[in-house]
């Protein structure tokens, strides 16, 4: 590394405030080893919800400071890039440092520490500490400017994932996270693998200058396959369509509130690396002009709509259903992706944001239904509707948004991606996209139609409402499905923006 | 922060409380959000706008000019009244219907873009058909539903024509007024012969056409009206129609295919009304003869028309809403409104009687009466325009109106020959809410300057006066032969006996001919289509059986396939996005 | 006085014979209503003939009297029993 110039030295004296890109990352980072050695339950729940809400804090100031002065650079240790790791925050990921973290925010208070986990007490600081490094691995993914920096908070989170899922009952709980795993490794190697064939042509790992310096090189076969690597690396991570098969199991027999936070986050910043991948990385022209990504792009998100619906319309298990319908979700998303102009991008963006909300609280739903009843089978929510009102109200309003009933969250993303269809002049895909919402529709049915239709079996379980630690948080979530539905402008106009600037930088 | 509240949302969200309420709570409410709402809406100034913004698109809510605070303000005072005139009925669905639907209406007048007024014309669709299926009979309920359709129709017209337009113009808002100089005024949907119109000028004519009850497209209002609750109907005879005369007046002033509409308007309807035995029936008729005289000063155009058009519906709303409002006190208590089974209810019913024929004298325009004031208006513009024609039917017409509704009405109901019933004198509510809309009736036809400081254009520069010797002389003639004719007529006993029947109109064509065609073909259908079912459902359930077999638990895409599976999975992604590349 | 009804006139003859007759008597003074010297018609192009002495009186007469014998014509073509549409 070259010796610091005077001009850099001046800028390693810096103020809290500029190292904020740094410190959403290193306080998780440090407060996971922190609970292994405090060991006190309450101590460490304390903690771990003091630092979420840190965290979101210091998102939300990131995004108000990139909103108005633009892109944060910040060179860790002082080293510019491109030879130190360059923390950049644009616009992009503020907003998903602002998902992830508000989503943590919400769901770490859930619950009385290990309530419904059925963790032995004994080992709920080691819960704790692995959810923090989750959350570190996800902040980090999505504050890093440096591909290999990426790739080992990709791995960081995953690591801690994996052990999360295993934290459900019995052994199936096991099973999933270790297909997860091994999945997982698969996809994380394939990413590696894309990073090391660019770092092999360009020579840089930064983000930014990776993309300068594929330009002259940008049609080789080389670039070729690392963007393939990198593409099905990523697909695996988020669950695309048919490289989904790790996600119903793990989030089937993962403890509940751990499906709820990482189905609102971890495939969120798996969409979110996609996109820098695609737009920053290897820019719009090459993805959409030379590969034309959209003819495989396109059916893959359509048959993940549809596969997923249909799929979870089948499902007898609460928890599986909407772990395929997540899977429909992601569809959407990487529809708006396929289509490549603002619209589209936008959708997909936004419906990152109002699918984390959604599904995080339908998930805090199940969860609370699990604590009570202590199964997530369908037919034993039978006649909830009048034992657990507010909880079941909760699911129905965010059952709502699933299908995208406007004044929520849902209408709003659907809105973008057939405005982005029509415009693209894919009038087909815009009817393929009101109809997998018709198959939406049907699954949530099924299960209203069990809680308020269906009396409560003879001889069935005494259930009551739950307390307000679970049904805040559930709230929260399904509240802000609504909120954010009704004002609209506040998600999209970001969304917008940032659909502008990733179609931008490529051409 | 007031300013910020719509027109009419104080009546809709009140309405839509009121079930939380208990009852007497309802009952003051029913009264007090009317009255609320117009002190709101009187201190709203004029040119006062409200935007609003849905997704990108800027969306005016509120724009406050003369013509729509005429509209509004007596929107306003026929809900205060009919909400009187239904206190003694404690029905939270018809109150609840009862108020969205004038807010709706209320809060349509003040939309200042094609997509605002969209939703609160279906508002006033939705909300007013509770009012007929409140009856809850078999009847009213199907009866509803023929008249749920055209309403919403309408809307969808409405919608199609807006978005029509939006893609020619990029803009949704509804512009004022063209002044041509002369004092013509023309709308921004204007057109003077189907040839020239666009499609979405044609659009919207016909949606606002439908509520308007244009010929051929009017028949719903005979069917509805007559339906509806006792007070329901007080209800829809103030607000669906009016609203869709305001719309036209604002978007199709000047337009001269309005003139002959107008005038066939006025005409036909009333040859139905003559015949007719249900006397809510023979009003709806007559309703529909008196919106043809607004076409007609729609069409025509001039300030002076315009004028006459806003003031002749706030007088008709008032002596309109009076008679189906006696009919109805008719209706409450001796249960029925056929002509052929009433009569000699003046001794027992006197206020009413005397309420009602106030009303009668108003919609007849005598003179120190509020139609006088207003009605001549349009008559004269039409003269001065010289549609020659289209002045002689109006006479005839306004002969006609004293016929059948002036003199028709009261008659059979409370004079003729004695029906024998013995019944009670009106409920108070009812006959207060009578009391107050007769006395506005006169003292419209007397004082009418407070009126015609509300219209849209100065009336002092029109140079209009409604009170000279000509016009007074030349009205009390028409009037007075016309009762001489109706005494000739019964001296000869050429007079038509009030029947028991149903009178065929355009409605044939759905309700009997369409039917008859539609069960044919259904039959026809239904052996063709016998044959086929078990093929086609066998194919289809193959289908369906394997769809669901693949995505349940167990099948292949309904469960996680085996670790070796996914990564071959991977694999094959891996070579298709290589193929990428090389293709 | 008409050929309909079932009860006896709810009004008495005599009473109605006297409101006849005054209605009689104002039809004869609002036509000589046009020699009053204030009465000065309004002139329209092409509507000349308004003007023309008791024109409204006798338009308002043959007006009603055409409405109600056409009308009652027309019950011939369109009258049907009451439950027409009811029927299948």
């Amino acid at each position: 590394m070259e010796a610091p110039t005077p001009h850099e030295v001046e800028v390693v004296h810096r103020t809290l405030t500029d190292h904020l890109p740094i410190l959403q990352v290193i306080i998780p980072l440090l407060a996971a080893p922190l609970c292994v050695l405090l060991r006190e339950r309450a101590l460490v729940r304390g903690m771990a919800i003091g630092v979420a809400w840190t965290c979101l804090a210091i998102s939300v100031t990131l995004l108000q400071h990139v909103m108005e002065h633009g892109v944060i650079s910040y060179a860790v240790g002082g080293w510019d890039a491109p030879f130190g790791i360059e923390y950049r925050i644009d616009l992009l990921n503020a907003y998903i440092l602002v998902v992830v973290s508000a989503i943590a925010a919400v769901v770490f208070p859930f619950g009385r520490g290990g309530e419904g986990l059925a963790l032995n007490p004994a080992r709920v600081h080691l819960f704790y500490a692995a959810l923090l490094l989750c959350l570190c691995g996800l902040l980090g993914m999505a504050a890093t400017g440096d591909a290999f920096n990426i790739f080992v908070f990709l791995e960081i989170s995953s690591l801690a994932s994996y052990s999360l899922i295993a934290l459900g009952r019995g052994r199936r709980a096991l099973r999933a996270a270790y297909s997860y795993l091994v999945m997982g490794t698969i996809g994380g190697t394939f990413f590696l693998i894309g990073i090391g064939l660019l770092y092999q042509t360009t020579g840089t790992l930064n983000i930014v200058d990776l993309h300068d310096r594929l330009q002259p090189v940008i049609g080789s076969r080389t670039v070729v396959v690392a963007f393939a690597f990198l593409v099905v690396g990523l697909g695996i991570k988020l669950a695309l369509f048919p490289l989904h098969q790790w996600l119903p199991n793990a989030y089937t027999h993962a403890p509940a509130k751990i499906s709820a936070f990482l189905a609102a986050t971890a495939t969120k910043v798996g969409f979110y690396v996609l996109l820098r991948v695609l737009f920053t990385i290897f820019g719009a022209t090459f993805v959409f002009t030379t590969l034309r990504l959209h003819n495989l792009l396109l059916p893959m998100s359509l048959a993940a709509m549809f596969v997923g619906s249909l799929a979870a319309i089948a499902q007898t298990d609460i928890k599986r259903l909407l772990a395929y319908s997540s899977i429909a979700q992601i569809g959407y998303m990487t529809l708006g992706v396929s289509m490549g102009n603002v619209d589209g991008l936008a959708g997909g963006i936004v419906h990152l944001f109002n699918h984390a909300m959604m599904k995080g609280g339908l998930f805090l739903v199940v969860a609370c239904v699990v604590l009570r009843t202590g199964s997530a089978k369908i037919d034993d929510m039978a006649g909830l509707g009048r034992k657990m009102p507010l909880t079941m109200a909760a699911f129905v309003v965010g059952g709502l948004s699933l299908i995208g009933v406007p004044a929520t969250v849902g209408f709003v993303s659907k809105w973008y991606l057939v405005k982005g269809a029509l415009e693209r002049g894919w009038e087909p895909v815009a009817l393929l996209i009101l109809l997998s919402s018709l198959l939406a529709v049907i699954y949530v049915w099924r299960v209203l139609e069990v809680i308020y239709f269906r009396e409560r079996p003879e001889g069935a379980k005494e259930v009551g409402e739950v307390d307000a630690t679970m049904l805040i948080p559930t709230w929260i979530l399904i509240g802000a499905a609504v909120f954010f539905g009704l004002r609209a402008e506040l998600t999209s106009q970001v969304a917008l923006d940032t659909a502008r600037m990733l179609l931008g930088t490529g051409l | 922060m007031i300013e910020q509240i719509p027109p009419g949302l104080i009546l809709i969200v009140g309405g839509l409380l009121l079930p939380l309420m208990p009852k007497e709570v309802r009952k003051v409410l029913l009264v007090v959000l009317p009255a609320a709402g117009l002190a709101h809406m009187i201190q709203l100034p004029t040119d006062h706008v409200l935007a609003y913004s849905v997704f990108d698109y800027d969306l005016t809510m509120v724009k406050v000019d003369k013509l729509s605070r005429i509209f509004g303000i007596i929107f306003h005072i026929a809900a205060f009244l009919t909400a009187i005139y239904t206190l003694h009925e404690d029905d939270p669905v018809q109150q609840v219907a009862g108020l969205t639907y004038s807010g709706g209406a209320i809060a349509a007048v003040f939309a200042g873009d094609l997509i605002t007024l969209f939703v609160f014309w279906e508002a006033t669709a939705i909300t007013s058909v509770f009012l007929i299926w409140a009856s809850r009979t078999e009847r009213s309920y199907k009866t509803g539903m023929r008249y749920l359709v055209m309403q919403v129709g309408s809307g969808v017209l409405l919608l199609a024509g807006a978005i029509v337009y939006f893609q020619q113009t990029g803009s949704v808002d509804i512009e004022p007024w063209t002044d041509l100089g002369h004092h013509q005024m023309r709308g921004m949907f204007a057109f003077d012969s189907f040839g020239e119109a666009s499609l979405a000028q044609l659009l919207i004519f016909f949606a606002f056409g439908i509520k308007a009850a244009f010929p051929l497209l009017h028949n719903w209002l005979q069917d509805a009206y007559p339906e509806a609750t006792v007070g329901g109907t007080v209800w829809l005879s103030a607000f669906t129609t009016k609203l869709a005369i305001y719309a036209l007046c604002r978007m199709y002033a000047g337009s001269d295919v309005l003139i002959p509409i107008g005038a066939t308007m006025t005409a036909f309807p009333i040859f139905y009304a003559v015949i007719e035995n249900d006397l809510r029936k023979v009003l709806a008729y007559s309703l529909n003869n008196q919106l043809g005289y607004m076409v007609v000063g729609v069409g025509i155009g001039t300030e002076l028309a315009i004028n006459g058009t806003a003031s002749h519906a706030f007088a008709h709303i008032l002596y309109k809403g009076l008679l189906f409002m006696g009919m109805g006190a008719v209706l409450y208590r001796a249960g029925t409104v056929k002509g052929s089974e009433l009569g000699g209810l003046w001794r027992q019913m006197p206020y009413t009687t005397v309420f009602t024929s106030v009303g009668a004298a108003a919609i007849s325009a005598f003179p120190l009466f509020s139609g006088f004031v207003s009605k001549s208006m349009i008559l004269t513009a039409a003269a001065n325009e010289q549609h020659i024609i289209t002045f002689c039917i109006l006479l005839f017409a306004s002969a006609g109106v004293f016929h059948h509704s002036g003199i028709k009405i009261p008659y059979f109901a409370f004079f003729a020959h004695d029906s024998g019933k013995k019944v009670k004198e009106a409920p108070l509510n009812m006959l207060i809410a009578m009391g107050i809309a007769a006395a506005l009736c006169i003292g419209i036809g007397i004082w009418y300057q407070p009126l015609y400081d509300l219209l849209p254009f100065d009336m002092n520069a029109l140079h209009w006066v409604p009170y000279d010797t000509a016009h007074v002389v030349t009205q009390l003639q028409l009037l007075l032969y016309s009762a001489a004719a109706f005494v000739f007529l019964q001296k000869m006993g050429w007079y038509p006996p009030e029947l028991k029947s149903t009178n065929v109109d355009v409605e044939w064509v759905y309700r009997k001919g369409l039917k008859d065609v539609a069960l044919a073909t259904g039959r026809a259908l239904d052996v063709g289509y016998t044959t086929f079912r078990d093929e086609l459902f066998g194919v289809a359930w193959g289908i369906v059986e394997r769809i669901k077999r693949w995505h349940s638990p167990g099948g292949p895409l309904g469960e996680p396939w085996p670790i070796g599976a996914a990564a071959i999975a991977a694999a094959i992604m891996l070579i298709l996005f290589l193929a990428l590349g090389w293709l | 006085m008409s050929d309909h009804g079932h009860g006896p006139p709810s009004v008495a003859p005599e009473k109605v014979k006297v409101i006849v007759g005054f209605l009689f008597f104002i039809c004869a003074v609002a036509v000589l209503g046009e020699l009053l010297p204030s009465f000065h018609p309004h002139e329209h192009a092409g509507l000349e003939f308004v003007n023309t002495f008791g024109f409204h009186a006798w338009y308002g007469f043959l007006s009603c009297v055409l409405l109600v014998l056409a009308a009652a014509q027309m019950r011939k073509l369109v009258m049907r029993d009451e439950d027409y549409y009811d029927r299948d």
